[in-house]
């Protein structure tokens, strides 16, 4: 038996190192079949479960069933519930899976496809699984910590203020620059926003069904939402033909100030009106639309046309500015390691496992299904020709307008017409694709091309494009919500400690202001990003995905130190590596960000060369103007980034602090001691 | 063919079977084990207000 598993995982690896072969040297003049892809990926992460994730469960972690879970120890029937493992790993995985693997290897596809699905597949494997996994079962051993209780616990307050600030600031970029990727998926489209708009009062009416009406029927209230979100999917397409269709067309600046505003609301509405209702709709959807697409591209298994190495390697991409290092690993963001996880994975999860060995399955195995989900995130930019790609994703301000963009990127030998275009925009019901830069439309229309081949064809096109768009924006705009309450609190909590009456959750005067400076804070990037003629996401995704590493960063700096200061130093390695390759990625990708020469990288070079079109004297008033708001929105941004590489540095700094001195020392353990539980 | 969609159908029923109560109890925070329409809204609105006093957006 033995030898027959032996045999059996030799196979498996065999078969994964062909398709990556495949994958990189041996598809000949052909980009490779999507199948590849599936594959490379199911046999790395195989082999990544059931090795390594064990090895890190009973060596590392050192799970054990007879020690009781929080859940056990503090059931109380509402947040601590021991919980089927399947249920809690639907629960987890729905509270993970947000639009960043989605988004981000669209993004990243610039560079072709090899850089991302190498760094999606290794990197979730020895990173990101790990980071997940490490957090909750430090999280189990601690009553439920959350990551800023842990990293106060483990590292100092220090670190723990760190953490805290960490998180206000990743919220504020996170939230504005996901708003921004829905502005240019809905901007002069009727159909698309009318859509999505719909969404507000249908999540309202679940609300009140499943609140007032049938109070808990969570079930039956989400059945209904999702059979009107269908409906209104194709309600769009009537309204786009209607003379509605001008109250929902809408340009990138006023949709921004929609969106401002709609965040804004949501903040200051109770919960059980729009961000729980949507919140939930939104996980069925998500979870839905998933297994469809999966379906649709092992089913349907379509030829990638994209090459796996563009030119853009060179670092003069058209979607952003930066070389492969360290920017596709920025890019890529949550389809490979986010540190968003480790709060949830030192949240709610915690409180739900019945047994510590479940954490395998949530911890690792829930981060293996988001990056599957990049990869077919990647698949659906791979169907796409590299032409359109490009004509989609690159700001009108890099390739021009019209015919003379589908010249650019022709030129550079991904061949694409106006007319092509054109067809294709008729196609998914919009009048124009060009420049829709941010992932979600290209992600899109890759979606609408696989699902409409498997159902319905060329005729139903719109209806997939759309359906996609709104699939996108749904989940969006619940990380919207939810992240502006939960930005609002944080902020309650900190100026409550300057004047008490602010830090009261409850009282009114105090949510509205600390909901319109947490709007005001995102607000304003995604302003500047709407208005940006260059798209705006070229600056602000690697911020995000800066600050996205950088939270992992933290999270790994408190692991690592758990783990010395419980006498595991020879397994520290586990956490050492992700946070050794992610500390250089994320301080590097800073630096260039702030001081890189190439202006369409460094923020101070891109001000220098505004600031040479401003001292030319025959510009118009307008331009001058607009460049001023460029400058500032540049000097605001490198202050942001050199934010964050401080807080990486002080994080790295206060952890090997503790670390020498767990080394030298007494380790000091913080697990919940067993007699305590029993 | 039948016969075996059937079987399938079956155990898939029997693996769910478990699972159902436990699901209906999370999605409910609790609300509907006691209490009129009334009562049960204001637990469910306050188990929900606890539920996303810290539940964290994610990427």
């Amino acid at each position: 038996m033995k030898i027959v598993r032996i045999v059996l995982w030799t196979l498996v690896a065999a078969l994964g190192a062909l398709a990556l072969a495949v994958l990189s040297v041996l598809h000949g003049e052909q980009p490779p079949n999507a199948l590849w892809f599936i594959t490379a990926a199911v046999c790395v992460y195989a082999i990544g479960y059931r090795f390594y994730a064990s090895f890190i469960a009973g060596r590392v972690l050192e799970l054990d069933d007879s020690r009781p879970t929080p859940a056990v120890m503090l059931d109380n029937g509402r947040d601590y519930i021991p919980t089927s493992r399947w249920i809690t790993f639907g629960h987890h995985f729905a509270a993970i899976a947000g639009p960043g693997p989605l988004v981000g290897p669209i993004l990243a596809a610039q560079f072709g496809y090899l850089p991302s699905i190498i760094w999606i597949v290794i990197g979730a494997v020895l990173g990101g699984c790990v980071q997940d996994f490490v957090i909750l079962g430090l999280s189990l051993r601690r009553r439920g910590r959350s990551l800023g209780q842990m990293a106060r616990e483990e590292i100092g307050p220090l670190g723990g203020f760190t953490a805290l600030v960490g998180v206000l600031l990743i919220m504020i970029i996170l939230i504005a620059v996901l708003g921004l990727v829905v502005v240019n998926a809905m901007k002069e489209s009727a159909w698309a926003t009318s859509t999505v708009a719909a969404t507000v009062p249908i999540a309202m009416l679940v609300g009140i069904y499943m609140t007032w009406l049938r109070p808990g029927r969570v079930l039956e209230a989400s059945i209904i939402g999702v059979l009107l979100i269908v409906a209104a999917v194709a309600g769009g397409r009537w309204v786009d033909l209607h003379e509605w269709r001008r109250l929902f067309v809408m340009d990138a600046a006023h949709l921004s100030l929609w969106i401002i505003g709609y965040g804004f609301l949501a903040s200051v509405l109770p919960i059980w009106l729009l961000l729980a209702p949507r919140d939930y709709l939104s996980a069925f959807i998500k979870l839905g639309t998933i297994a469809m697409l999966a379906l649709g591209i092992v089913a349907l298994h379509p030829p990638t046309l994209m090459p796996p190495l563009t030119q853009f390697v060179n670092g003069k991409g058209p979607l952003f500015g930066g070389k492969i290092f360290p920017f596709a690993f920025i890019t890529v963001a949550c389809g490979a390691i986010s540190g968003f996880h480790s709060l949830i994975a030192s949240g709610t999860t915690p409180k739900m496992l019945a047994r510590e060995s479940d954490a395998r399955m949530i911890g690792y195995g829930s981060m293996l299904m988001e990056s599957f989900v990049a990869v077919m995130a990647l698949v659906a930019a791979g169907v796409l020709q590299p032409g359109v790609y490009f004509a989609i994703n690159s700001p009108a301000g890099v390739v021009g307008h019209g015919a003379a963009a589908t010249q650019t990127i022709s030129g550079w030998g991904y061949p694409v017409t106006d007319q092509q275009m054109r067809e294709l925009a008729a196609d998914v019901g919009e009048t124009t694709l060009l420049a829709r830069t941010g992932g979600a439309p290209s992600l899109a229309v890759g979606m609408a091309h696989i699902f409409a081949r498997a159902l319905g064809g060329r005729a139903v096109m719109g209806l997939w494009y759309h359906f996609a768009i709104m699939f996108e924006a749904l989940f969006i705009l619940t990380t919207l919500d939810a992240g502006t309450r939960v930005g609002r609190f944080m902020l309650q909590d900190l100026l409550g400690h300057l004047y008490a009456p602010l830090g009261e959750t409850s009282s009114y005067p105090s949510i509205v202001l600390t909901s319109f400076m947490i709007v005001a804070a995102w607000g304003y990037f995604l302003y500047y990003g709407a208005i940006d003629p260059l798209g705006g996401i070229n600056s602000l995704w690697p911020l995000f995905g800066i600050a996205n590493q950088m939270l992992a960063t933290i999270a790994l700096c408190v692991a690592t130190t758990a783990l010395l200061r419980s006498g595991k130093a020879r397994y520290a390695f586990v956490t050492l590596i992700p946070l050794s390759w992610l500390a250089a990625v994320t301080i590097t990708a800073g630096l260039q960000k702030v001081w890189s020469a190439m202006p369409n990288v460094g923020f101070l070079a891109h001000i220098e060369v505004l600031r040479a079109e401003l001292s030319n004297r025959a510009i118009s008033a307008a331009r001058a103007a607009q460049i001023s708001r460029l400058m500032f929105n540049d000097r605001v941004d490198a202050l942001m980034t050199l934010i964050f590489i401080v807080l990486v540095a002080v994080i790295i700094a206060d952890s090997a602090r503790v670390w020498i001195t767990s080394l030298a020392g007494v380790p000091a353990v913080q697990e919940a001691p067993m007699e305590s539980v029993s | 063919m039948n016969c075996a969609l059937r079987r399938a159908i079956r155990g898939l029923r029997a693996i769910l079977a478990p699972l159902w109560p436990e699901l209906r109890r999370l999605n409910s925070l609790a609300a509907h084990a006691t209490g009129g329409r009334r009562v049960r809204s204001a637990a469910f609105r306050a188990a929900l207000s606890e539920k996303y006093r810290n539940h964290t957006a994610c990427c």
